[in-house]
């Protein structure tokens, strides 16, 4: 073995130098294509909504396209990729990162934020406890509030309702108004028979500025959710035995996990 | 071997065991402990190169396992984790491949001409910001982008001012961000204007300071420093219509290679920005998933602390410069506007992807400096702000 290795270097002094530059093009290669079917994949079957707002997609989807197409044309025979990288160790690195990042996006069950995150802030009203939405609502939204009984506020969402309840005149305005909502149950810490908070997640851009939008529901059913349990919401909006302006719901119905479960501004 | 140069052998080299006149045996000897220093230098080198090889692994490790293992409710919370990593990773691709993409264009294409205007723009280092300024106005780059291409800037000779304005204001210049603040806040000119002045105030102020010392070698990593040595001796020695066969450049009318060459610089940055954002992606999922929501807004408000904490909270939170408008937004009601001025400005500037792309241009103590000159000046800016002006 010994000689024939003697001789490979002998007429070949570089082979296998050649030789682990083209495992290092073809582990690249296979990266950058897992990486570009992690991304189609995800924005295939719907999932990417759970990372991202929809408006990304078009350039998620051209990305995956790229990189995709760069990890063929490395796998390619004829092509030739030297790494910029000066030493073999970091360019290895970058590599398995890459890749590692890959298999794990593909791997994992992809699932949005659930209540955990949001059950964290306190309180019992609507946005309380630190949640911030009130001016990015209003802002967003635009509504007209002066004129009460011309919205229509049973195609409101979270969003909308959030907006409307932030400022006490307005919400004043609204009570007997109808809602028909959907989202998430927290159980508040401290628990009446009657009382839960529903509950969903504002995504502007991607879940890193998530934010919990919480509108508390009284019903008879309460004791019938479970936290995190998808719910749809139907009543008039009125005020709680605790004075706070709550949702009284005369229908709390369990349902699916929307396909896309944020609100996307 | 003579009395002189027995007498001008360091003290360090060893005695010749054998006294033999011969001289080959001596130099044997003394060749055998320079190779054993040798070897021993090559072995740390290539410990220090597999330390720094396993330190994104380590940094994505400790950020997002280790809490993991030690909080309460750690399997749920690392679930929150995992999904803001994937989020923010996936918003982060396209514009690391945009940003490698231009860079392997600059070089595969535009080589000569753009180190024409770094050679022009370095006798003055105002016109090297103001062309910096003027790159970033130009070219829809975030944060994640703008660092592969003041990358390629700098090995192909561009001014230390340039590629530092152009690093730090190019996420909130260009004309996307522009438009989203205006959206954001409601053609709020005063937000858009303010933030743009503010942005390139800092910039400038830093770039242009730390452009007065002549050494780049203090700034720009080693790689870099090389490659403009190199670069500069090579564009020297050229004269018109010669073609060039230096750096795997050939001025010829063979597209295809400048096609390979494309490909392969694009694949080379594209790779190298993902290792060196992904830490940073991992720290900033973690503190969102691992710290409680709120807690810093909750600290505190007042002129001077509200600006500190929504400070840290922009560092810390690395949202894209092009939409954390909206982010900035849900605080303007609850923070004065000197307050969210410095989330929008600083947080583009320095935040936790943006301080590991760095890495790409910059040595981490320039990093260091830059950080901390922008900290003081977006600082003073807010708080005077909401003194003065709020």
């Amino acid at each position: 073995m010994s000689i024939t290795l003697q001789k490979i270097k002998q007429t070949q002094p570089n082979l296998l130098g050649v030789l682990k530059k083209k495992a290092a093009q073809l582990a690249t290669g296979l990266a950058l294509l897992t990486l570009g079917v992690w991304l189609e994949w995800r924005l295939g079957d719907g999932t990417l909504s759970y990372y991202l707002h929809p408006r990304f997609n078009l350039l998620i989807g051209f990305t995956g396209l790229i990189v995709g197409g760069l990890g063929v044309w490395l796998l390619l025979p004829k092509s030739r990729y030297v790494t910029p990288e000066n030493s073999p160790l970091k360019a290895f690195s970058g590599i398995t990162l890459v890749a590692l990042v890959a298999l794990f996006g593909l791997i994992v069950l992809p699932r949005p934020l659930d209540g955990t995150r949001a059950a964290l802030v306190s309180g019992t009203g609507a946005n309380s406890g630190g949640s911030s939405n009130r001016a990015l609502a209003a802002a967003l939204l635009k509504q007209d509030w002066n004129n009460a009984a011309s919205l229509d506020t049973v195609s409101w969402n979270l969003l909308d309702w959030s907006a409307a309840l932030n400022d006490p005149q307005r919400a004043e305005k609204l009570i007997d108004h109808p809602f028909d909502v959907t989202g998430f149950v927290i159980l508040p810490v401290t628990t009446s028979s009657r009382n839960f908070l529903v509950a969903r997640y504002v995504v502007v851009c991607c879940t890193a500025d998530a934010n919990a939008l919480r509108v508390p529901v009284v019903s008879e059913k309460a004791q019938e959710v479970e936290a995190g349990q998808w719910v749809r919401v139907r009543g008039t909006l009125g005020r709680g035995s605790n004075g706070i302006v709550s949702f009284l719901a005369n229908s709390v119905e369990i349902v699916a996990r929307p396909a896309n479960p944020y609100i996307n501004p | 071997m003579s009395v002189k140069n027995r007498a001008e052998r360091p003290e360090t080299l060893p005695k010749p065991v054998v006294k033999s006149p011969s001289l080959t045996l001596r130099v044997v000897q003394v060749d055998s402990s320079i190779t054993s220093k040798a070897t021993n230098s090559r072995s740390l080198k290539l410990g220090f190169e597999s330390f720094l090889a396993v330190v994104p692994f380590l940094v994505i490790f400790l950020a997002g396992l280790f809490p993991w293992l030690f909080l309460p409710n750690g399997a749920t919370r690392f679930a929150v984790f995992e999904n803001i990593f994937l989020g923010l990773t996936i918003e982060a691709l396209p514009f690391l491949l945009l940003g490698s993409l231009l860079a392997a264009a600059l070089a595969s294409w535009g080589q000569q001409r753009i180190s024409r205007l770094w050679e022009a723009t370095s006798k003055n280092r105002f016109k090297a910001a103001a062309t910096g300024v003027g790159l970033g106005l130009a070219l829809p780059m975030c944060e994640c982008g703008a660092p592969s291409v003041a990358r390629q800037a700098a090995r192909d000779g561009a001014p230390v001012a340039m590629s530092l304005v152009f690093m730090l204001a190019a996420p909130v210049v260009n004309p996307i961000t522009i438009l989203v603040t205006w959206l954001a806040f409601g053609g709020e000119w005063a937000i858009v204007l303010g933030r743009i002045g503010l942005s390139l105030g800092v910039a400038l102020v830093v770039g242009l300071f730390l452009s007065l010392n002549p050494d780049t070698s203090d700034f720009f990593i080693p790689e870099i420093n090389q490659d403009r040595d190199e670069h500069r001796s090579h564009l020297h020695s050229h004269t018109a219509g010669e073609s060039c066969h230096q750096h795997g450049i050939v001025e010829t009318e063979n597209s295809q290679s400048k096609f390979s060459l494309f490909f392969n610089k694009a694949v080379g940055e594209f790779i190298m920005a993902t290792k060196v954002a992904l830490p940073g992606i991992a720290l900033a999922s973690s503190f969102q998933a691992y710290s409680p929501p709120g807690f810093l807004v909750g600290l505190g408000q007042g002129a001077l602390l509200s600006v500190l904490i929504l400070m840290l909270l922009a560092s810390m939170m690395s949202v894209c410069s092009s939409v954390d408008a909206f982010v900035a937004l849900s605080f303007a009601g609850i923070f004065p506007i000197g307050s969210v001025l410095a989330f929008l400005v600083f947080g583009p500037l320095v935040n936790l992807k943006s301080l590991f792309l760095f890495r790409l241009v910059l040595r981490w103590r320039a990093i260091g400096l830059i950080s901390l000159f922008c900290a003081l000046l977006v600082l003073l800016s807010g708080v005077f702000i909401n003194l003065r002006i709020n």
